[in-house]
């Protein structure tokens, strides 16, 4: 066991590898405000990675409902009541992650989906709890909402620390955590200690397989698939520092560190995972807290009263396809640049309205 | 992380396989390279062996990409690049490309657009390579038969049961030339038989009305409907259909055939904007939604729907606004609203005059945009109900010269201008009634110094010496509307009376405000009062014509019309046509000879409305002579489901169809409608169309041009070819050239000729070239007066008045119909069938309201009786009545939107699609039940379901009103009751209210063939043998709930309103702008199990028993959802 520092639970804790922080990590931040549970995500990532045989359940990115929607079914209740009710004092994590709460001889506490609970990925799509009459902010009497998954490519993955061949890896040049499809030999111990079950097993070659963060596209300064398709503009793709390191013009540090809008997804598993998400505005606080962690009040107020520079970085979700490595914000654009420092794209923040000679008629 | 050596042998052994997979050879190689420990040392720094990763990257790479238009009716275009390899696209991607896209005065659009496309844009290439492309021409062989023994009688029950077995014959392969033939020589049986006095005869004998004889005027051509199916997603090839309507003219000189249109017949149209307006439809091109800083949704889902541009209005959570959602349900548009009103189903026309009670009451309205913009001051006798005319008071009255927009752009034929004459203010400077004319609004009203009153009550003289009571129409409002008082509209709608009166305040102090509905209310009978009603708000707040202030509508991709110079090609004078490529489109000869016609009537069972007097004992008829269908003998349709997509689809077929001789379907899959159909025409879809296309959309200005980067599948066309080739086989078989002429540049493959023309003559398009626009590869702006195109902006900033009879926004109308039915005023109705109360039944007591009912008891049940009986009752009275559906136990609403799985029923059976959009997508098909990989369910409350005995995860029969649904006349012996039967599978759904059910509307309906499939295959599927159809549907479809329906006030001959193209106004029908609307919410069902949901048909379907599930949930599924796992202390 080694001692590493988790800079989401503010603390020290116990993880199985010396891990080392790659050169940079991919990231990228959800916003669920904006999302309209299309799936545009879904099938992107579907038509270009999982259409062939043995993975015709799978989807390396799904959007669930929550919160009775879930793929594989309720993998998100299952770790949650396995692990135990669990506290945060402030902002530093007291409880236990999946590594400290492991059983004597495994990595991780986790647990293997049956197949049958690969079905339906979908379930419960729009389903609030009961009826209420009417609902009003701040907090709705029912409530849903999407939540978007793809691999967090976590700093800390449970995957690769379970691996009994060590076939699972990540990326120095851009944390992209990858299961070695030569190597791998299916024994699933991935598939049971991922708390968020990315990985997947494919049985008919009979090996896992998992979200690669399109990395073919990456390499060529292109986002994901996933992040590309999304038309809600819910996404936004970047690389991310640990708090103490943040970059100010670099768009992922900014929207986590500085204005404090994205948090990790259960962070309390004690992975450090890298998609961040802004929590939805009318959702109930205790369970918004429980699925991202204390700062779920600060993170809402921040994105519904923006300042202008967070309403310029927010008009840049969606605008590019490809990856923004810095940002600027004018008093009517946002722009964002390339890692060469070349301009990609312009956005203005307010649309304009254009009036044209009179020989033009609006009503045709 | 020991692992026992036994079973790591077994494992290696296992992955034998995947080393030849891998490419190993067998299994010693790899062994011999594996088995070998690899030294990994630390997996974060230096993995050594990365060569794998080539893997990936192979399977990403790709031979070329070619962008295209992504065009289903959904109204985005949305341009898509195509990635190519080995001549397959293996997938597609948004384009990006917005920020290019510019009009010819260098203005551009920007990035704010991107991307555009949606998750049916990513499985497309599913549906171009699915196992349902129709691969070559098909024709019933039953029909064929008919053809060839030259045409024996179609009505006598033998030749019916010989030739016309409709869904349960075969099929036969033809070529083209056999289909053209075959087809062409139909038409020209039909031309001759329907025509003329013999022609009436027969369909007279055959027990046709006379008024729809009549309005045949002789011509055979007439009794063929041709529908171009949602056309401006394809402005050639579609559009084309219209274009083949018009040439039949040739036969007789006198009229085509019928165009049927869509917009309207679907239940799209708003047919109250043009009855305030005078204009089709008010909406903005949807980035004027970032502008609206209140934004309320009323009976829409702009998160499902719309989803290319939905982020437009969903960042106004963003920048300081507001978003109010009104549903019966908690939607996913209700999640992102500030505040969620719930109202009952088909009340939103109380929740309209509820709050513009409040708005008038607490005097929220702004005076002086009421007074220059609408129709309010208007003075309005009170013996007559007709609004105060300059004539009835001023002897001698000449109706003002009019010299402004109304002559100088806006063109009124002089006999209507005569006919409405000018209206009456009174004027305040003067305290005397003064005349107005439609040139007198804006800052005109304030050049002629006149001050009119907007409340009051007056008395004047005419010119006959009589006294006569007027009021405004402000006043009128302000008597009616007091009978919705908060707590009265709180009783009536079910929302509460808090948020009623917040969202009036809001309304009243938020600016601007956009208002933005959809099928939610306009699937009622009385859509065209709600679609009036929500003018009110805006209308007497002044957000109309703004930036972010507007009143819209969304539903169907139907603004053909921003080409307004579309007739050159859809209706070319087919007697002078320009063969001349090199011709200016402007100087095409344009000459309408088809006449539109609603297909509302066709699913009206092929009928008008017609109505007994009981005080009389007169034959009524409520459909006006202008919108007077003719008998239906063909039918041929291109880019629709036509009868999957039909109220009412299986009394089609079980009692409609059978009086139609020839059905033909242009389409790229096999759906319903071919499935009974006699003729099946293999298409082109958008990534193959050999020829340019063009398209436009009514919620985005962009202008597309484009071509099919792959070779077209199978033996497919593109649409316009199919017309040609039946044009040139009827010039061969005639002798008559100009049919074939009529197409010279598609049979010459230069359909840029024809799209040119249409540039050219269109005043948004005029100066694009065709040909640099496909070069192009990206798309242009349409130049229409402002980006974001925003309806009533000339009207509101230039003073130029609106396409009505006065100029302004009007909330009266006088015409006779109106006044007749009770509908001069915008009033509150109930439903016609959704409702527990007295069916139609008029909410009011107001004295200005005087409808005629006919003598129509209060419990006559029929279609035809609910929808003539004017009734009018005060609330008080109504709450104490009972409609008999709801007395016979017929007690859930039935709401039917779209789903963001789909476009209607396209991409309803793509494998990946039908995964996500249910419960039930299982694509392993563990329960052999599933019609295909998934169910289509029914979403009901759990407490509903429990009271009935049903487990989440049953199959239920739904029924609707037995006297027709699921048709008329079903026995439940008949082969078709148990194939139109409605069954589903529940859902457990708490976002719906107690009483109120909803099914995704569209699934691809149950067939004879899909029915024995799914009743005798092994595994359960049902795919029709033969067709190879395949169905989302073990039994029925979500149309054996839905019927037929006219509106008399949307068959009135005196509506006021601007023509389909241009700048024309005219009175009475109007194709997709005044015209009746199905509204498939209006019925009431019955929910019954079926079969239980466990395995083999036995106990609960499964996740159902896990205690995680709504209305079944046990502690620990409840601790989790109040976020019980964790706790934060400071």
């Amino acid at each position: 066991m080694f001692r590493v520092f988790n800079w989401q639970l503010n603390r020290e804790m116990d993880y199985p590898f010396q891990a080392v922080r790659p050169n940079r990590q991919f990231a990228a931040v959800f916003n669920i405000n904006r999302c309209i549970g299309c799936q545009t995500c879904t099938m992107a990532c579907k038509s270009t990675w999982t259409f062939n045989k043995g993975q015709e359940f799978m989807w390396w990115n799904n959007v669930e409902t929550k919160p009775y929607g879930s793929y594989p079914h309720h993998w998100d209740g299952k770790i949650l009541s396995t692990l135990g009710p669990q506290d945060w004092k402030g902002e530093t994590y007291t409880g236990k992650t999946i590594f400290e709460s492991a059983p004597e001889t495994d990595v991780a506490l986790g647990y293997l989906p049956e197949d049958k609970e690969w079905r339906y990925p979908n379930i419960y799509e729009d389903t609030p709890p009961p009826w209420t009459q009417g609902a009003s902010l701040p907090v709705h009497a029912t409530f849903f909402f999407y939540l978007q998954r793809i691999c967090n490519h976590c700093t800390y993955p449970a995957c690769l620390a379970s691996c009994p061949r060590e076939a699972i890896y990540k990326r120095p040049e851009d944390g992209v955590v990858l299961i070695d499809q030569q190597r791998c030999r299916g024994y699933r111990k991935c598939v049971e200690n991922c708390p968020y079950k990315r990985p997947m097993y494919n049985h008919s070659t009979r090996i896992s397989e998992k979200c690669i963060a399109c990395y073919p596209r990456m390499e060529e300064g292109y986002v994901t698939r996933c992040i590309a398709a999304c038309v809600g503009k819910i996404r936004l793709q970047g690389w991310i520092k640990p708090r103490n390191e943040a970059i100010a013009d670099s768009p992922i540090d900014y929207l986590v560190h500085e204005a404090k809008i994205a948090l990790p997804l259960y962070p309390q598993f004690g992975l450090e995972p890298n998609i961040y998400y802004v929590p939805p505005r009318w959702a109930p606080r205790d369970y918004l807290t429980q699925m991202f962690g204390p700062g779920v009040e600060r993170a809402i107020e921040k994105y519904t009263n923006p300042d202008h520079e967070l309403l310029g970085v927010l008009a840049l979700f969606g605008a590019t396809r490809r990856i923004i490595q810095r940002f600027k914000v004018t008093s009517t654009e946002a722009i964002g640049y390339d890692e060469k420092g070349d301009e990609i794209v312009r956005v203005p923040i307010e649309e304009p309205v254009i009036i044209r000679p009179e020989a033009h008629l609006n009503i045709t | 992380m020991k692992i026992p050596r036994r079973v790591f042998l077994k494992r290696a052994a296992a992955a034998g396989a995947a080393a030849a997979i891998l490419g190993y050879g067998d299994w010693f190689t790899f062994a011999g390279n594996f088995l070998e420990p690899l030294q990994v040392g630390n997996p974060f720094e230096n993995y050594p062996n990365r060569g794998w990763e080539s893997i990936y990257r192979d399977q990403y790479k790709y031979d070329s990409t070619f962008t295209f238009i992504c065009a289903p009716n959904d109204t985005h275009s949305c341009r898509l690049r195509a990635y190519v390899r080995n001549g397959i696209i293996v997938r597609t991607e948004q384009a990006y490309d917005v920020s290019e896209y510019q009009d010819l005065y260098g203005n551009k659009a920007n990035a704010g657009w991107h991307p555009r496309g949606c998750l049916k844009g990513y499985t497309l290439a599913r549906r171009i390579y699915s196992p349902y492309r129709i691969k070559y021409p098909r024709v019933r062989a039953g029909w064929k038969e008919w053809v060839e023994a030259g045409f024996p009688d179609s009505t006598s029950s033998e030749n019916r049961q010989r030739f016309f077995r409709r869904g349960e014959d075969d099929w036969v392969k033809v070529s083209w030339d056999e289909a053209f033939t075959l087809v062409a020589k139909t038409m020209l049986y039909q031309m001759k038989t329907y025509g003329g006095t013999e022609g009436a005869a027969l369909l007279r004998a055959e027990g046709y009305p006379e008024e729809m004889i009549e309005t045949m005027h002789g011509s055979g051509a007439q009794v063929m409907k041709i529908r171009a199916g949602m056309p401006l997603g394809g402005v050639i090839r579609i559009h084309s259909l219209y274009r083949f309507a018009n040439m039949l003219a040739l036969y007789d000189g006198k009229y085509g055939a019928r165009g049927w249109t869509n917009y309207d017949w679907h239940g799209d149209l708003p047919p109250g904007h043009p009855m305030v307006t005078g204009v089709q439809t008010f909406d903005p091109d949807h980035n004027d939604m970032r502008h609206t800083r209140l934004f309320i949704l009323m009976g829409v889902n702009l998160v499902e729907n719309k989803m290319a541009d939905s982020h437009w209005w969903i960042e106004t959570m963003e920048r300081g606004g507001k978003i109010v959602c009104i549903a019966p349900e908690y939607s996913p548009a209700s999640q992102k609203a500030d505040y969620w009103i719930p109202v009952r189903p088909g009340t939103d026309g109380a929740l309209i005059l509820g709050v513009t009670n409040l708005i008038i009451q607490k005097q929220l309205y702004n005076v002086d945009f009421v007074k220059r913009f609408t129709d309010f001051p208007l003075l309005v006798r009170l013996d007559n109900l007709k609004l105060l005319q300059a004539k009835d008071i001023v002897q001698g009255y000449q109706n003002a010269t009019l010299t402004g927009y109304s002559v100088k752009v806006q063109k009124i034929p002089p006999e209507l201008r005569e006919k409405w004459g000018d209206y009456v203010v009174w004027d305040k400077n003067s305290n005397s009634p003064k005349p107005v004319t439609r040139e007198d609004v804006g800052e005109h009203l304030g050049e002629k110094k006149l001050d009119p009153a907007l409340e009051g009550n007056f008395a004047v003289n005419l010119v006959d010496g009589t006294k006569v009571e007027v009021k405004t129409v402000f006043q009128l409002y302000r008597e009616l509307t007091s009978e919705y008082d908060p707590a009265t509209t709180a009783e009536i709608t079910g929302a509460p009376q808090e948020l009623i009166e917040r969202l009036a305040q809001d309304i009243g102090t938020i600016r601007p405000v956009g208002i933005h509905t959809g099928e939610g209310i306009n699937h009622y009978f009385h859509c065209d009062l709600t679609t009036r009603g929500v003018f009110l708000w805006l209308a007497l707040t002044g957000n109309i014509g703004i930036p972010g202030g507007n009143v819209a509508h969304w539903a169907g991709n139907y603004k053909s019309a921003i080409f307004d110079g579309l007739p050159t090609w859809n209706a070319e004078d087919p007697f002078n046509p320009a063969l001349d490529p090199d011709v200016d489109g402007r100087d095409i000869k344009v000459k309408k000879y088809f006449k539109s016609e609603n297909i509302a009537y066709w699913n009206y069972e092929d009928r008008p409305l017609i109505i007994s007097d009981r005080n009389t004992g007169e034959r009524v008829v409520l459909t006006g002579n202008s919108h007077m269908p003719t008998p239906t003998k063909t039918i041929w349709t291109a880019n629709s489901n036509n009868l999957n997509n039909a109220k009412w689809a299986y009394n089609m077929i079980a009692n409609v169809d059978p009086h139609v001789e020839m059905v033909i379907v242009n389409d790229w899959e096999w759906t319903g409608s071919c499935e009974y159909a006699d003729v099946v025409f293999p298409v082109q879809s958008w990534v193959e169309l050999t020829l340019p296309e063009m398209t436009g959309s009514c919620s985005n200005p962009f202008l597309q041009v484009w071509k099919g980067g792959i070779s077209p599948l199978y033996d497919s066309k593109y649409d316009a070819e199919v017309c040609a080739g039946i044009a040139d086989k009827l010039s061969t078989l005639t002798s008559d050239e100009r049919y074939r002429n009529y197409w010279k540049f598609i049979l010459e493959k230069r359909s840029e000729v024809y799209m040119q023309r249409v540039l050219d003559s269109s005043s948004t398009t005029r100066g694009y070239r065709a040909d640099e626009l496909l070069k192009s590869e990206k798309g242009w702006l349409m130049m229409f007066r402002t980006y974001p195109r925003i309806p009533g902006w000339e009207q509101i900033h230039e003073s130029k008045p609106f396409y009505n009879k006065t100029g302004r926004l009007e909330f009266y109308r006088d015409e006779d119909e109106f006044i007749r039915y009770g509908e001069n005023l915008i009033v509150y109705r109930e439903p016609v069938e959704a409702t527990p109360y007295l069916p139609n039944v008029i909410v009011s007591s107001h004295p200005a309201v005087r409808p005629y009912d006919f003598g129509i008891p209060d419990d006559a049940t029929s279609a035809e009786d609910r929808q003539a009986r004017n009734r009018k009752l005060p609330w008080s009275t109504v709450k104490g009545t009972e409609n008999f559906l709801w007395k016979n136990g017929f007690r859930f609403y039935c709401l039917t939107p779209k789903t963001r799985h789909s476009v209607h029923s396209s991409w309803m059976v793509v494998d990946w699609n039908q995964l996500w959009s249910s419960n039930f997508g299982d694509p392993y098909r563990s329960d052999k039940r599933s019609p295909g990989l998934g169910d289509h369910q029914i979403n009901m409350n759990p407490e509903d379901a429990k009271e009935l005995g049903i487990s989440d995860g049953d199959y239920v029969w739904v029924d609707a009103n037995p006297e027709d649904r699921p048709y008329k006349g079903w026995k439940p012996t008949d082969e078709l009751y148990k194939v139109s039967r409605c069954m589903l599978r529940a859902k457990y759904n708490p976002a719906y209210p107690r009483g109120v059910i909803m099914v995704k509307h569209a699934p691809f309906m149950a067939t004879h063939k899909s029915v024995r499939a799914h009743e005798s295959r092994p595994d359960g599927r049902a795919l029709s043998e033969d067709t190879g159809y395949q169905s989302n549907m073990r039994y029925g479809s979500h149309q054996s709930l839905t019927r037929g329906w006219l509106q008399p006030t949307m068959m009135t001959d005196s509506l006021v309103r601007k023509a389909y193209y241009g700048q024309t106004i005219g009175e009475g029908y109007e194709p997709d702008i005044h015209s009746p609307n199905t509204c498939p919410k209006e019925t009431l069902v019955r929910i019954s199990k079926a079969e239980s949901g466990g395995p083999a048909g036995i106990g609960v379907w499964e996740p159902a028993t896990t205690g995680l599930t709504p209305g079944n949930e046990n502690d620990s599924m409840r601790q989790y959802m109040k976020g019980g796992f964790i706790k934060v202390t400071e």
